[in-house]
Order: structure tokens, then sequence, then C-alpha cells
């Protein structure tokens, strides 16, 4: 189904919101008061507002780790303050403050993001099967990047997803480089769609900076799989305005990215992009694009202080044991 | 020697149509084979140059790669852009670089949108539209080498542009009387609320339809034309459809395998130059198959079809006459052997 304005409402707000945490996130990180890395959304937003701001709260959910997943859990519904209050290592966060990004939030049915790149095809499958045997209609939103489609459990998760037809939606947000690694080095064909065309999934390139594209293309594979006709790939060709990671340089191979590129990837700022076009569509008016940034700001403010009120979780050694696979 | 241009759109071929419609999917692998083919072609000839387009898909690069080790006469470059965007403006940078440089033709490789593109940079520079799309009328289904063998032709001036190519028609949309845009094969207006995944797949969706092609053969919006009775559309002229609420049903289909039902209100043939008027507004206006921009109510929004469209390479008509000239005999006593 092409979108309705009010889902392009839906997505612009998300996408605004998106931005507006992916700042927040950026200048907290520089002010030292995250934990652990911050690897920056600004620029690749579009690809997971598209794909999760029409999911159930029943799907799972395997977020990208840039932007550590917020862009996907707050289009999926989810109230990110306890991830804020997580990064910070508080005891309101969503893994009490232990977990910093390598966090899950199963209340929401979000899983993942572990250290290893690629990781989630293997329990993305699981889920899928068992999402499959449910037969609830129930969809496995898989989300990663160019880096992990490089990893054997990628080729291993794809072929079991296709031989099983699970009901798994590969969103592979493209943005052409894994860390520094330019991905035209890194693989035989620069479209990832291509591998998983060989193993029989149906698979589409969408322009992953126009989250309008995304969400439909997303749509129709969230679709196919909530009829029972298996898996599909998504790829969403998007660009990271940023470093890999914060305390890292910006490199293209060996080099640093040029300015010209930065002023180029700036004219296919999503959020630009997407504000011209609800202009142009008389989806919105600017008053009411003014006023979702003002309620981004107040959403970002307040989750913001959510964290820095809440007390850091100083577990007792029974407790920090307690939740570990093999307790002395 | 001109130097023949070469523009493989890396995007064709694996829209949203793969997921709704049973679309045929073009990798870039099948698109470095195309002009590595035509490459071979050209090179036979003794065509010296040849200028890719660049794209952040390294589609020329490859190609250079495959080829230049058996290349004899034939030079292949990149055409130098300072950024690629990985957008249609690649497209439209290069066509209007090809047209500077003095091509003597320009393959374009992807659907009617590309072509589209191509067509509104291209000037007089003949254009030979190669289908990797999806529901392509406006480019050519043939084979890389053929193709090669036509832009080989022209450029070593076997023969000439003014004997082998045509002018096609285009679609011309109007805003508030200034040409806003065009369309090569169909111009509709549909209802959906934002360009988004840009294909028309959802027959209730579209109010009109202005069509320069319509025949039974095609697959897409022109098909609907081509499932009308009684409609025979001349070179230049423009079939206006209004879709809605009726009893005349047809089944067409809009995209491959995709057979979808309308309901036909009303349709007309217009001459060449005739103005119609939009009349479902506000609406998104699709061309050649692709959503493109909003256009308000209160706009006045009118189309014509004129002749002032792209020159198009005849193929066969090219290969038909340069053979007669016996441009691919080769060797001693070959023209007489040939003659």
């Amino acid at each position: 189904m092409s979108l309705t304005k009010k889902d392009m409402v839906t997505l612009y707000t998300n996408l605004v919101r998106a931005d507006h945490y992916g700042k927040m996130m950026y200048s907290r990180m520089m002010q030292g008061k995250l934990i652990g890395f911050y690897h920056p959304a600004e620029g690749a937003i579009a690809p997971g507002v598209g794909a999760c701001s029409f999911l159930n709260n029943e799907d799972i959910l395997f977020p990208h780790h840039r932007g550590h997943g917020i862009t996907h859990m707050l289009s999926k519904g989810i109230d990110v303050s306890p991830y804020i209050a997580e990064h910070a290592g508080k005891a309101t966060g969503c893994c009490r403050g232990r977990a910093a990004w390598h966090y899950a939030f199963p209340e929401h049915n979000v899983y993942g993001t572990t250290a290893y790149i690629g990781h989630n095809f293997v329990p993305v499958t699981g889920f899928g099967w068992a999402a499959k045997r449910n037969g609830t209609g129930q969809v496995v939103m898989n989300c990663f990047g160019d880096g992990a489609m490089g990893t054997g459990r990628a080729h291993e998760g794809l072929l079991l997803s296709s031989i099983w037809d699970l009901p798994i939606v590969h969103l592979c947000e493209n943005n052409g480089f894994a860390i520094f690694a330019e991905a035209s080095e890194m693989h035989p064909t620069e479209d990832m769609a291509t591998v998983a065309q060989g193993l029989d999934i149906p698979s589409v390139l969408v322009d992953g900076q126009d989250v309008f594209a995304v969400a439909e293309a997303v749509n129709a594979a969230i679709d196919r799989a909530r009829k029972g006709e298996g898996p599909t790939f998504v790829e969403a060709k998007t660009l990271r305005f940023k470093e890999h990671d914060i305390g890292n340089r910006d490199l293209r191979g060996w080099k640093p990215r040029s300015q010209e590129e930065y002023d180029e990837m700036a004219k296919r700022d999503p959020v630009n992009l997407a504000t011209e076009r609800v202009l142009a569509d008389g989806v919105l008016t600017q008053n009411k694009i003014d006023k979702i940034h003002e309620e981004a700001d107040k959403e970002v403010d307040a989750a913001v202080l959510f964290a820095d009120e809440s007390p850091i979780e100083s577990p007792t050694e029974e407790e920090l044991l307690a939740d570990v696979y093999a307790p002395r | 020697m001109k130097p023949v241009g070469i523009v493989a759109n890396p995007a064709s071929g694996k829209d949203i149509r793969r997921l709704i419609a049973s679309g045929t999917v073009v990798g870039n692998r099948e698109k470095c084979s195309i002009v590595v083919r035509a490459l071979f072609a050209m090179d036979s000839l003794g065509v010296e140059r040849a200028v890719i387009m660049p794209d952040p898909s390294h589609i020329a690069e490859r190609v250079i790669k495959q080829a230049q080790n058996r290349l004899e006469t034939l030079d292949v470059e990149i055409l130098p852009l300072p950024y690629l965007v990985g957008t249609a403006r690649d497209t439209e940078r290069s066509v209007c670089r090809m047209r500077e440089m003095g091509c003597s033709s320009i393959i374009v490789m992807g659907g009617d949108g590309t072509s589209r593109i191509a067509a509104k940079h291209s000037g007089d520079v003949p254009l030979i539209p190669v289908s990797t799309g999806t529901n392509n009328v406006f480019p050519q289904m043939i084979e890389g080498t053929l193709v090669g063998l036509a832009a080989g032709a022209l450029a070593t001036q076997v023969v000439t542009a003014t004997e082998v190519c045509e002018r096609a028609p285009r679609l011309e949309l109007y805003r508030d009387g200034q040409l806003a845009d065009i369309a090569l094969v169909d111009l509709a207006v549909v209802s959906s609320a934002d360009s988004a995944a840009r294909a028309v797949w959802e027959e209730d969706t579209i109010r009109e339809l202005f069509l320069t092609h319509a025949s039974p053969t095609n697959i897409g919006l022109s098909a609907i034309g081509g499932h009308l009775p009684d409609v025979d559309l001349e070179k230049g002229d423009c079939l206006h459809v209004v879709l809605g609420e009726s009893d005349q049903k047809l089944t067409v289909p809009l995209a491959p395998g995709l057979m979808k039902t309308l309901s036909v209100r009303r349709y007309r043939t217009y001459e060449t130059g005739h103005e119609i008027r939009v009349e479902s507004l506000p609406a998104m206006v699709a061309l050649d198959g692709e959503r493109e921009f909003a256009v308000r109510k209160d706009e006045d929004i009118t189309v014509k079809a004129s002749t002032h469209g792209p020159r198009v390479v005849q193929i066969e008509k090219a290969l038909k006459l340069a053979t007669r000239r016996a441009f691919s005999c080769t060797g001693q006593g070959s023209k007489s052997a040939c003659a």
C-alpha cells in the first residue's frame, strides 16, 4: 500500500525525533556523559525510521548499531528514555545501567546489539523460526550494514531464512563504509541485494535518504512476511555524515574524507529532503513542522533530565552475579 | 572522430516492483556485460573513443577492467564528474557533459525514467535507449552488441544522424503556463500522498492518464491505452484517459505479472499541440511511471503532446543502411566480396 498523509506525518515526526536524539547523543558523548562508545547516526536515520515506524509491538527488532538503535526503537513506539539512562550507567536503564550500548529491551521485543558485526543473523534466524511456528503474523526486522555482509554469519542466516521461508525483513543500511574501508573494496558487488538474490530472496534497492521511499518498500516486505511469503531483503543506500565512532578520525580508506564530500552529502540530509517533500506535497505547514521540532526538543530534554537525575547503578556482588550465565 | 557516450543507470531494474509485482532483476553485472559487448562491437568498427558515466557502483571501472586488454582502436574513459551523488543528478550531469563533448550518440541503459532524464538534457545528440528497467516502452530490449554496432556506425559516419534518427514525441507539463517537466511515454495524475518508492502500481490511485504510446504489447500505464478499443495513436498524438467510477472495465498488466482491473470513465485522442487541462487536483504527478511531484488544487496544470522529444537512433534502420554500405566488410578484397 502506498503511504497516506497520516503515515507521512508519522514518518516525518519520527525522523525529526531521531535527528534530535542523535545530535543530543553526539553532544553528550563529547561532554563525557555517556559510557562506552557512540556511533553517530547523523545522515543515516531514514532507513531505521522508514523500516520501523509501522512495526507492531509484537514484532521482533534487531536494530542497527549506528545511533545505537535509538532511531529504530523510537520509531517502533518505544519510550527510549530508559535507554538514554542505560547509556549513562544509571539504575533506571533498560539493563539497569550495566550494558551501555550492548543492550536488550525484551519487554519491547528489541534484541541485539553485541560488539560482533553480523552477529544478529544467528538469533534473527531463531526468532524467525519461532515467529513462523507461532503463526501470529509476527515479523522480525533485521537491521545491519554493508560491513555485516562480509561475515559468514550473514550468509548462513540469509540462506536459512530463504530455505525455511522465515518472516524476516533483512534491512541492509548500506552507507558504503565498514569503519574506514570502502564497500567497493570489501565486496565484489556494490549492491548487497545481489547476494540475497543469489539465495532466492526477493530483493529491492531503495534510496536510503528518502524516509518515505524506505517505508513504502519495507511495508511491502512486511506485508509479504505477515502473509507467510518468506523473507525479503531491502537495501537502503544511505550516507554517514560523521566518523564511524566518536574518537576515531573520519577516513575514506587511509585519507580523510574531503570537504567536498561532506558538502555534497549535506545536500542529501534526510530531514531536509523530507521537509521539502512534506511542504511540497501539502502534508504539513511550516507551523506544524516547527511544532514537531519543538516537541522533539522537549522529549529529548525530558529524556536527558531523566537520565541525569537517575541514580548510578551500584549493584551488590550478589545482584551483579545474578544476571550472568555462570555465577560462581 | 566524435566519442560515443554511455550512461548505465546502476539503480534501474531493482525497485519496489520486485516486491509488489514480479519484476525482473537486472543486476549491475549484466549491465557491465551489455556495455562490454557494445564496446567490442564499436571497436570492431574502428571507433576511437567512448566515455562512460561514473557511478557509485563503479560500472565504468568494471567495464574497463573487463574490456581494456581486448580493445584495438577504442579508448574507453570514465567521464570526469567532480562528485557522485548516486541519484538521477549523475545522469543529468553526465548527459550534459557528453553533449558538450559533441558525442556522436549516447547509449542510455535504464528504464523509461532514465531515458526521460537523458532526453531532458540531450538536445540534438542522438540517443540509443536500451532497456534494463521494468516496464519499458521507450528503451528497446536489444542485444548490447547490436547497440554497439549502431553507435559505431554513427561514430564512424557510415550513417548519419539525419538518415537514421527520428524525433520521439513527448508530453509537456505546464504549471501556470510554464513548461515544468516532460514525459516520453506516460504522464499519470495519481492520488498518492507522496512520491515515496516512486513506482505506480495501485490502480485505484490513478485519476488521469496522458499517453504518447498505447499498445497491448506494453506493460505499465501505457497498457491502459493499449487495451482501449478503437485507439490508434499517430506519432505526436496524445491519448487522454480519465479513470473513476464507470461500467467500462479494463484488466491490464500494470507491472510484470500484476494484472489490475480499472474503470475508465472516458478517453479521447488529441492531436499534437492540443493543450489539455488536468482535472483531478490536488494530486501527485507521475512521469514515465515514477511519481515525481505534487500539484496543488489552485494550480493551472495543462498537458500537451509535442514532437520535440529526443532524437532517437532507429537501430534496425541504422544497421540495414550501414550493411548496405558494407561497413562490416574488412580485409583485402572484402568490399568486392561484400558487394
